[in-house]
């Protein structure tokens, strides 16, 4: 008798605190917004990605939270609410478990009485996918001509295209850079810092860094974060090869990752809109680039040190003809005569410019 | 347990030694450039946006690839286009901007009236986007038959994969617009230097005949080779091949604009 009331007292106690305790299912609780990759959500009907996501969402017109002209793209959650096939989420998880997690996953309040929807998508959360994007076949194809121009379209949509119409009321830039349909000069300056450097032995302590120009946001260039400027050929799947046909083609289910906007960089000095860099295409120093057909497998620098030998390692008088070369003289000067190790920052930060020289960097 | 020892020591050792002897890898790079290479528009630079392919080994270790240029069959941007029935104006749009695909330059709108497959596709738009109707312009791509926007290149890639089947490249790049360049950087050299053959691979058309390079070039650590694509070949340059064919014509017709 005295067993059963304690084990009545227990529940009783563990209802009260938390009514969702007992019913919460295993996804719900997980601590977790929705995951992909579980067996139950990535498998059966569920491969397809349609059975929740709808392209474009019925409420694709109205005002997007990145400020562009709104286009037939997902802007919304899934919705499970909908009745018959689209019972998506209540087909498993039960409507009366009094929500948690699974409600939290879309609303603002994670309860059955949630009503307010969290924006999509939720800023801050984990990342379940990352992007396919070959850039050596979209190099083959795309601005043949150098007389490619990019700029803001006629009808104020922001999206620079390959096929983009630039026609009366627009600024016309001569651009022989393909890339600029996806990367374009960056708006503001973004957070940045230098790279790591595993293999090398730094020579001497940080210090004070130095610009002959302030950064701004011209150092930088952007990089596409949407459909927006994927949509302009390949809405619905279109020119997509038959197996790359679905969401799958491009999004590919990873681990969970919190996207990084801290950008990293080895020569931090670098102006893309410097004159002198400005002119040249930028596949004459991004080679690497157009050699990957993923970016993602590439372990080092897009751009080799070899790109900048040309102008930079050269045997003219000018000093910025031949920086390469008298900072490599200046360094092993410096270490020969036991001083402080001579820092190469016409290009780096001194958090690059005091390690040691890598055998890349010298002509021979 | 000594011998376990041993044993596991003299593993460790046979799978590091190899590796060790072998010493740090060394790279070198080169840049690849035409000469006299040039279109009916002078102002058309036919290297440029082309890509140029590594090899290991040189010419005779090449060989097949070789045989492989010589013999494949190149069929022209125009016959290509004019076998989809293609309409005249859409392939003088193509020649207008040296290029292989619609994906290649901006669809201007004042064009699209004057090219059947543009309307064709406008017009799509227009009922497709009836609340951003301008997106008939600029997503006009997206509503084109997928043989008339990408049937060239898969067909041009295809005759890519068949060619360097047997032989597969280690490194490939795009050569820049503006100064039809390309550099390969990250080359494996071994010993004092390395020999490699730069190919092409896919015949670069030039009025009405298709030239494909394989040249052989001795690579160094260090500061970068050069290669010249040269057009008539240099006779003093040594195992360089240019694969010369006629290409067939096709007629595609004039374009008569209403």
């Amino acid at each position: 008798m005295k067993l059963t009331l304690t084990i009545i007292f227990v529940l009783a106690g563990l209802v009260l605190c938390d009514s969702n305790f007992i019913w919460k299912s295993s996804a719900q609780q997980r601590a977790k917004a929705f995951s992909h990759n579980t067996i139950e959500h990535k498998n059966g009907r569920y491969t397809n990605c349609s059975v929740c996501h709808q392209l474009p969402t019925p409420n694709w017109a109205l005002p997007r939270r990145d400020k562009q002209l709104s286009f037939p793209d997902v802007i919304n959650f899934p919705n499970p609410h909908k009745q018959g096939a689209g019972n998506i989420c209540f087909a498993c998880h039960s409507p009366f478990s009094g929500g948690g997690v699974l409600c939290g996953t879309c609303h603002t309040v994670p309860s059955m009485r949630a009503r307010a929807v969290l924006p999509f998508p939720v800023q801050g959360r984990a990342r379940q996918f990352s992007i396919i994007f070959p850039h050596d076949v979209h190099q083959d194809l795309i601005a043949k001509d150098r007389k490619y121009r990019r700029n803001i379209g006629a009808s104020g949509s922001p999206f620079v295209r390959a096929s983009f119409d630039r026609s009366a009321g627009s600024t016309v830039v001569d651009d022989p850079y393909s890339c600029a349909v996806c990367h374009q000069t960056a708006a503001q300056i973004p957070k940045s810092r230098a790279r790591t450097i595993p293999d090398l032995k730094p020579l001497g302590d940080l210090i004070a860094d130095t610009l002959a120009k302030p950064v701004t946001a011209s150092f930088f260039k952007s990089s596409p974060d949407g459909h927006a400027s994927c949509f302009n050929c390949h809405y619905q799947y279109q020119h997509l090869p038959k197996e790359k046909q679905t969401c799958a083609g491009c999004h590919e289910l990873t681990r969970p990752y919190i996207e990084r906007t801290t950008i990293e960089r080895y020569s931090l000095k670098f102006d893309h809109s410097r004159q002198g860099h400005v002119e040249y295409d930028c596949a004459t120093c991004h080679v690497r680039i157009t050699q990957h057909s993923s970016v993602t497998s590439m372990k080092d620098a897009d751009v080799p040190v070899a790109t900048c030998w040309r102008c930079h390692a050269t045997q003219e008088e000018t000093p910025w003809k031949r920086v390469l070369l008298n900072e490599i003289a200046a360094r092993e000067t410096s270490v020969a005569n036991k001083q402080p190790a001579f820092q190469c920052t016409y290009c780096h930060t001194s958090a690059i410019g005091r390690y040691e020289i890598p055998d890349s960097h010298r002509p021979q | 347990m000594t011998r376990f020892l041993a044993t596991f020591i003299g593993l460790l050792a046979s799978v590091h030694l190899p590796t060790m002897a072998q010493g740090d890898p060394a790279f070198g790079s080169v840049v690849v450039k035409g000469r006299n290479v040039k279109g009916v528009d002078k102002a058309k630079i036919p290297l440029s946006r082309k890509r140029f392919y590594l090899f290991s080994g040189g010419l005779a270790e090449n060989k097949d690839l070789i045989d492989g240029l010589t013999t494949a069959e190149t069929i022209s941007r125009d016959c290509f286009y004019a076998g989809l029935k293609a309409s005249p104006c859409f392939i003088e749009w193509l020649k207008q901007g040296n290029c292989e695909s619609p994906f290649c330059r901006a669809v201007k709108r004042e064009e699209i009236a004057g090219v059947p497959e543009f309307q064709a596709a406008y017009t799509k738009g227009q009922a497709a986007y009836a609340k951003r109707p301008d997106l008939a312009v600029g997503w006009l791509l997206n509503n084109m038959p997928s043989e008339i926007t990408s049937g060239y290149y898969r067909q041009q890639r295809a005759l890519v994969e068949r060619l360097i089947a047997t032989r597969r490249p280690i490194q490939s790049i795009l050569s820049t617009a503006a100064g039809a360049e390309a550099v390969f950087a990250g080359v494996p050299v071994t010993g004092k230097s390395t020999k490699y053959v730069i190919s092409n691979v896919l015949p670069v058309e030039i009025d009405n005949k298709v030239y494909t390079w394989a040249c052989e070039i001795e690579v160094r650590m260090g500061k970068p080779s050069s290669l010249i694509l040269a057009l008539p070949l240099d006779p003093k340059r040594k195992n360089c091949v240019l694969v010369e064919k006629d290409v067939k014509v096709c007629s595609v017709g004039a374009c008569e604009r209403k």
